[in-house]
């Protein structure tokens, strides 16, 4: 079942943009909906890019929910507008790099993590329900896989692979969003696909998981 | 091999083409536009890596909640703040009303105040029948000679006689009467 917004606004890349920069305009200028309207508009965007790096539904939800509090708190010290995308990103990135934190230091006292694994698989299965079974277990097995191909990579191998291949966002942007040089982006980019192109487990994930 | 323009391209140069082409070397720009086969290897990889993002888009479920945004913020805050006055003055309240003798008697067994009462009662009366009998204390009494004060009163007449018992019986012993 698509929601509202999911349905509204399909990935449309440039004009999506576009679009976000006269929001956050509007927004700044006191338009009461501008802001509900850049929610709209990356809601998914965000609960998927956070889905990747974290692989809980639940959390990807909340940690969603946060990051757009904070945009809508700090999106008047935004000087540039046209910095949309990268600003939203970094803030993303920032609140996921929390989240594992907090998480690390929770699994210390690991009396919650039963619990969690049991919620999320129920949230899955909910989720999961109008897609079948088969095509659950195929899921499950992806992600699985995938989580092995980016355990090769340093953490900010992972960070600018992820960035730049699953978010779909351009050397410039990433460089923004984690406030490193383009060169430094590039370099840690062409080390991931050097690892990744020499690792044969990607085709196989690419075949084991078409439709 | 395409003798025109170099050798074929390796691996660390398709990645370097996929990541920015502006970055080639300009005879590495003429080779891929020449050379179809470095061009199918860079579109190959290219096209691996963007099935690899759709695949991971496929399979992140779907949101469930739509987000609350402005009652979150608003809640969040009121409901933080009230929450921790509310704790503060719960507090405060069993701390004042634990330490009150009268709130006391709300928690404790009224059989055992009752019996403590008495118990203290009795240690009052028994020390104010001391002190009518006797008002001195203890060391004392030796000095006063209270401490013979319980002897027998016809003991004590019969070792000291009084004054007017002695006139008497010498009188009878002369056998006359006194007018």
């Amino acid at each position: 079942m698509l929601l509202a917004h999911q349905k509204k606004y399909p990935n449309s890349g440039r004009d999506r943009k576009t679009q976000a920069v006269i929001l956050a305009e509007m927004a700044v200028a006191g338009n009461p909906n501008a802001f509900d309207q850049i929610v709209d508009l990356y809601y998914n965007t965000i609960f998927r890019m956070v889905y990747y790096r974290i692989r809980s539904g639940m959390d990807a939800e909340d940690i969603t929910q946060d990051i757009f509090i904070q945009v809508l708190k700090n999106i008047k010290s935004l000087k540039d507008f046209s910095l949309f995308n990268s600003w939203l990103f970094s803030i993303a990135v920032n609140k996921v790099r929390d989240f594992k934190r907090k998480k690390r230091f929770t699994s210390l006292f690991g009396a919650l993590s039963d619990k969690n694994t049991e919620n999320e698989q129920e949230y899955e299965h909910e989720t999961g329900a109008e897609s079948g079974p088969l095509e659950g277990v195929i899921r499950q097995n992806f992600w699985k896989q995938f989580e092995a191909i980016l355990n090769r990579l340093s953490s900010l191998e992972k960070e600018v692979f992820l960035l730049r291949f699953l978010d779909q966002l351009g050397i410039r942007e990433i460089s923004m969003a984690l406030k490193k040089n383009e060169s430094t982006v590039k370099t840690h980019l062409y080390r991931a696909l050097k690892k990744i192109k020499y690792d044969s487990s990607v085709k196989e994930l690419l075949k084991e998981s078409m439709p | 091999m395409n003798k025109k323009n170099g050798t074929h391209f390796n691996e660390e140069q398709i990645c370097k083409a996929i990541i920015d082409e502006s970055q080639m070397l300009p005879s590495e720009n003429e080779h891929l536009s020449d050379c179809t086969e470095c061009r199918t290897a860079v579109e190959s990889f290219e096209k691996d890596l963007k099935l690899l993002g759709q695949t991971a888009e496929r399979f992140v479920p779907l949101p469930k909640k739509r987000m609350v945004l402005h009652e979150k913020a608003g809640k969040n805050f009121l409901w933080g703040w009230r929450t921790a006055f509310a704790a503060a003055i719960t507090i405060l309240f069993f701390v004042i009303t634990m330490h009150s003798d009268s709130v006391k008697h709300i928690f404790y067994n009224k059989t055992e105040i009752a019996n403590s009462e008495l118990y203290s009662e009795d240690i009052l009366m028994t020390e104010v029948n001391n002190l009518v009998e006797n008002s001195l204390p203890a060391k004392y009494l030796f000095i006063s000679d209270e401490e013979n004060a319980d002897y027998d009163e016809d003991f004590i007449d019969f070792v000291v006689p009084s004054v007017g018992d002695d006139v008497l019986s010498s009188t009878e012993k002369r056998g006359g009467l006194i007018c």
